[in-house]
Parts: C-alpha cells; sequence; structure tokens
C-alpha cells in the first residue's frame, strides 16, 4: 500500500491533501468505532507540508504524504492522547513520543489517534471508555486488542497503516483478527519514549499495515536507539525493505514448537498454519519440531507481571498534574481515590492484582516467582536457537469472537494471550500475517518468532507467506 | 499461597488509593481469587536457584550525558495540571486535614 502511495504521489497522480481528504471522508461513514478522535485540520496542513516536500522533491521519503493513524497512547504534541480512558479524555501532551518525532519528520500525516483498550489493557478492545471497535470483517465480532483500531483502520481503509502497541500480543492478536499484518518489534528496537507506560517490562511500539513491506517501512522509520529511553537499543535503525529482500533470500530453519499444538486449536488455524509448513517446505525450508516446554505457565507469569508493573506506572494518575481531578477538597487522599475512580473495570481489577503481587508477604510469592519463571521461558527460546533460527506459531488459539463473549470472565480472556505472551516475556520480535479464512469467513492469522533483532527474518517470511499461501487483499477505495 | 477475600481486596484497594463500590468489592474478590488460583501453577516449578528476570534487556541501560537539555518548561508542565497556582501544583491541604 505505502509503496503504491508513494508511487502515485511523487508522480503527482494524486496530492497528499486529496489523499488525505480521501481517508477522512471514509472515516467519515466508519461504522467500526477505530477512532478516538480525528484530527481533521491538522491531517490537511501536514498533507499540506507534505506536498510543498514533494513539489520540491526534497526529504522526500516513503511515509511523506502518506496518511497514518496512530494509536492513542501515544503522545502527540498538542493532539489528544487519551488511552481510551476517562482519566486522560482531554489531556493533551506537551510533546512528540520519539517514534511520532521520527514520522513527522519523514513527512507522514496524521489522520488522527486509534481507538485501543484502556491503557492497553486488553486482547479484544471492549474496555475503551470510549467503546469497543468492531471487526471491519464482521461487525458482530471483535477487532482484537488492545490495538483494535489500529487494525480495524488498516483493514476498513480509515489509515495507510498504522501504530499500535505490543505487551503481550496487543499488535498481533488484532492483526490476526481482522486480516492485517502487524510487527511487535524485539523489546528495545523501538524508543518508549511518549509510549504512555503499562508494563515497561513488555511494551513495544509496532506497526501494522496491509503488508509485510508496510510494516517494514514503518519499523525503518521509528527503530533505532533514543538517549530519551535507557531500554532502546543503541543501535542504528535500518532499511527493513532492503533487508527483507536479502532476508527473503534466504533459507531458514524452522521451528514448530509442539506445546503451541495444542487441543483446543481451531481446526482452520492448525490448516492455515499446515499450509504454511508445505509451502515452507516446498521452497526449500527446513521445519523442526521443537518443545518449549515452559509455555503453558506463561499466561500466569505474564498476568503477575504485567500487572505488577501496570499497578506501579498508573500510580502517576492522581489528579495532581495532568489529566481528569475530581474534587475531593476534603484531603489529598480523598482527591487520588475520587479522580482514580474514573478508570474503567479491567483497569482497576489489575491494579488490585498488581497491587497485590507487590505487597509485603506476597511478593516473593508472586512477582518474584512469576520472575523466575519469566527466565526459564527464556531459556526455553535461548536452547532453540540453538538448532532454529525462528519460530513458527499460531497468533491465537481461535478466530475472533462476538462482542460480549468473554467480558464476564477475565481469565478466560487473559488465557487466549498464550501464543503471544511468551515473546514479550522473552523480549523477542514476533509478526502476525493473515493465512486465511475461518468457516465464518474470519481472518486466521500465524506467526513469526525470532532472535533479537531478526525483524527482516520475519518480515521476509511474512511476505513469503503473502505471496506463496493467502493473499488477504485490501479495498481502501483508491 | 494466599487467602484473598474481600478485607484483602479492600486493604490493597485502600494502598493503591483505589475507590471500590461494594459491588466492585465483590466482583473483584471473586475474580482476582480466580486468577491467583490459575496463577498458583507456577509452585510446580522449582525456582529455587533461578534468578529472577526482570526485563529482558540485561545490560546496564547507557546513560546519556548530564546536560541541559530543552524542556517544555515549568509553565507549560504545571498548566496541564487542573488546578495550579502561579509555577506550583495545588492540592487539598495536606497538613492538618481531616
Amino acid at each position: 500500500m505505502i509503496l503504491s502511495l508513494h508511487e502515485k504521489l511523487t508522480t503527482r497522480k494524486i496530492s497528499s491533501v486529496e489523499l488525505a481528504k480521501h481517508y477522512l471522508a471514509r472515516i467519515k461513514l466508519d461504522k467500526t468505532n477505530s477512532y478516538i478522535s480525528v484530527e481533521g485540520n491538522e491531517a490537511l496542513k501536514m498533507a499540506a507540508a507534505a506536498d510543498t516536500r514533494l513539489a520540491a522533491g526534497e526529504n522526500v521519503t516513503l511515509l511523506t504524504g502518506v496518511p497514518l493513524g496512530i494509536k492513542d497512547l501515544l503522545c502527540t504534541k498538542d493532539m489528544i492522547t487519551t488511552c481510551a480512558s476517562k482519566i486522560l479524555a482531554d489531556y493533551r501532551p506537551p510533546y512528540d513520543a520519539t517514534a511520532i518525532v521520527r514520522l513527522k519528520s519523514a513527512g507522514a500525516t496524521f489522520l488522527g489517534k486509534l481507538n485501543m483498550d484502556e491503557f492497553a489493557m486488553g486482547g479484544s478492545n471492549e474496555s475503551s471508555a470510549f467503546g469497543a471497535v468492531r471487526n471491519p470483517v464482521n461487525h458482530d465480532y471483535v477487532a482484537g486488542g488492545s490495538s483494535g483500531g489500529s487494525a480495524a483502520a488498516v483493514k476498513a481503509g480509515l489509515a495507510a497503516a498504522t501504530l499500535g502497541s505490543d505487551t503481550g500480543g496487543s499488535v498481533r492478536l488484532p492483526a490476526a483478527y481482522t486480516g492485517t499484518v502487524g510487527l511487535k518489534p524485539t523489546y528495545g528496537s523501538v524508543s518508549r519514549y511518549g509510549l504512555v507506560a503499562f508494563a515497561s517490562s513488555l511494551d513495544q511500539i509496532g506497526p501494522l499495515g496491509v503488508s509485510a513491506e508496510d510494516c517494514a517501512i514503518l519499523l525503518s522509520a521509528i527503530a533505532g536507539g533514543d538517549a530519551s529511553d535507557s531500554t532502546c537499543a543503541p543501535r542504528p535503525s535500518a532499511d527493513y525493505l532492503e533487508l527483507m529482500k536479502d532476508a527473503g533470500a534466504r533459507k531458514y530453519r524452522i521451528g514448530l514448537p509442539k506445546e503451541y499444538f495444542i487441543g483446543g486449536l481451531q481446526k482452520e488455524v492448525a490448516g492455515s498454519i499446515d499450509r504454511v509448513v508445505q509451502a515452507l517446505k516446498k521452497a526449500g525450508h527446513t521445519l523442526v519440531d521443537i518443545s518449549l516446554p515452559h509455555t503453558e505457565y506463561s499466561v500466569a507469569v505474564y498476568y503477575i507481571v504485567a500487572v505488577s508493573e501496570a499497578s506501579s506506572n498508573l500510580a502517576r494518575f492522581d489528579g495532581v498534574r495532568y489529566g481528569a481531578r475530581l474534587a475531593g477538597d476534603r484531603s489529598l487522599a480523598e482527591m487520588y481515590k475520587q479522580t482514580r475512580s474514573l478508570f474503567g473495570e479491567e483497569v482497576k481489577r489489575r491494579i488490585i492484582l498488581g497491587t497485590f503481587a507487590l505487597s509485603a508477604g506476597y511478593y516473593d510469592a508472586y512477582y518474584k516467582k512469576a520472575c523466575q519463571v519469566r527466565r526459564l521461558i527464556k531459556n526455553d527460546f535461548d536452547k532453540a536457537w540453538q538448532r532454529v533460527d525462528l519460530v513458527l506459531a499460531p497468533v491465537s488459539p481461535t478466530t475472533a469472537f462476538k462482542l460480549g463473549e468473554k467480558t464476564a470472565d477475565p481469565l478466560q480472556m487473559y488465557l487466549n494471550d498464550i501464543f503471544t505472551v511468551p515473546a514479550n516475556l522473552a523480549g523477542l520480535p514476533g509478526i502476525s500475517v493473515p493465512a486465511g479464512r475461518d468457516a465464518k469467513g474470519l481472518p486466521v492469522g500465524v506467526q513469526f518468532i525470532g532472535k533479537p533483532f531478526a525483524e527482516a527474518e520475519l518480515l521476509a517470511l511474512a511476505k513469503f507467506v503473502e505471496s506463496e499461501v493467502y493473499s488477504e487483499g485490501v479495498d481502501h477505495g483508491l | 499461597m494466599s487467602k484473598f477475600g474481600a478485607d484483602t481486596v479492600r486493604k490493597v484497594a485502600e494502598l493503591a488509593r483505589l475507590q471500590l463500590t461494594e459491588a466492585e468489592v465483590t466482583k473483584f474478590t471473586e475474580q482476582v481469587g480466580h486468577i491467583l488460583a490459575y496463577v498458583e501453577k507456577l509452585d510446580a516449578l522449582d525456582t529455587a536457584q533461578v534468578a529472577p528476570l526482570l526485563s529482558p534487556l540485561e545490560v546496564v541501560p547507557p546513560l546519556r550525558a548530564d546536560d541541559l537539555r530543552p524542556s517544555p518548561g515549568a509553565e507549560v508542565m504545571v498548566s496541564l495540571a487542573k488546578e495550579h497556582l502561579y509555577e506550583s501544583y495545588k492540592v487539598p491541604q495536606v497538613m492538618g486535614a481531616h
């Protein structure tokens, strides 16, 4: 999509302003609730500036004039950043996240801020204070979360591509549910500066797009060291579009972890993996059965580590410095409590669980124990890398479920993350790419997980699936 | 590992400065108790000799030079607060409050 738009923009078949207007018109008709805020005037200003660059032929990048949507937990200067929470409903950050600075510098146009689960806590995008996102493929189904708006907007043609974030599968899961491509980069690949923190040792910003190439272009623009984030690896970004071409010419040993192919896997999910396996074999790759024995503990570890970090990170929302503030004139404690009552149910539940796991007398039994098992999960991958280059796995045990189907039982919702959380716990990159549809017509995604900083290999294999196994297709009306 | 009841939820909510309704206390007692029961599967693993992994990046984070850098400035930052006075945040009375 982005390469095609770039060709149209540089040959003046369409202007940036016309392109922005095209997407803004589509957003007006949106039935998926993908956007929390649309910044029409700002988008047209950015597009006009891109047209000036294109006309002068100066500083033109592949993203110049390309309309993007941004998950609403990335700070955007003077644009509302809500994290889908009432507590930040009118928050306008005084600065841009590093990823946003880099996209602006590349000349991209921002259409607005995308819906998500509140503070990225959820797998179905039903915990947003601004309403659930509907799956563009079938409006009765969830779009997945927490970057549901980012995925739905790409699928429904409400942005050329988007940014999301992935703490336990929040880019890959909605990508799989909507038939789009979503990349969770290696922990430390992309600066988290200006990404409102959920779980700081797990969060990563990641691109979603129609194709692996679109994700490569976005990753090239946002990756690379940043002095403002000490957990961002001090290495330069790269041209992932070129790197994935080279990576696509190589043959790989690809591991199939037996723990990911268990009972409960929907038959169409298993079938899609089989088709990918056959195509990979035919193309000369070697498929290897492997074991990641601590996989079954991943969800338990994740939901202690993530909520513990979240309970600490969300302590900052106290009504004093930014965000909403509710009365409580009698005392500071009363003001804190009343203000924090604006958190939604899922956020409160996670703060309760996280505070408990970190509290005196329980820290060793829960948080420390979870971190110890986290190491065993990472060790599993380290051992696997001695035998294979990449891992092929499902993204989710099933395709998208109906809106409201799992909201009553949080644990059932959490168990849905079993195949995505291991990559976050181990800090590894993962990509979700469409590989078919189920009997109800809902998209099926497959996932590749790689060694640290193996994004080019993941992108290359995702492109292989697009060209050799299944093409989801997309219509942005252009 | 735990006796997770309504009193625990109330105590933890106080620590986290969350104001819960009784309906929320009842709901969270059941749901969080259910999640903790699931988490107890980790007890099956002997981790006595395993060092906790707190972050995937097990390196000392690089430090930038401690130089002055441009910032939005105090006036801008304080203006984000719902209540402020000059360049200070305004909060309810702390000393001698109820």
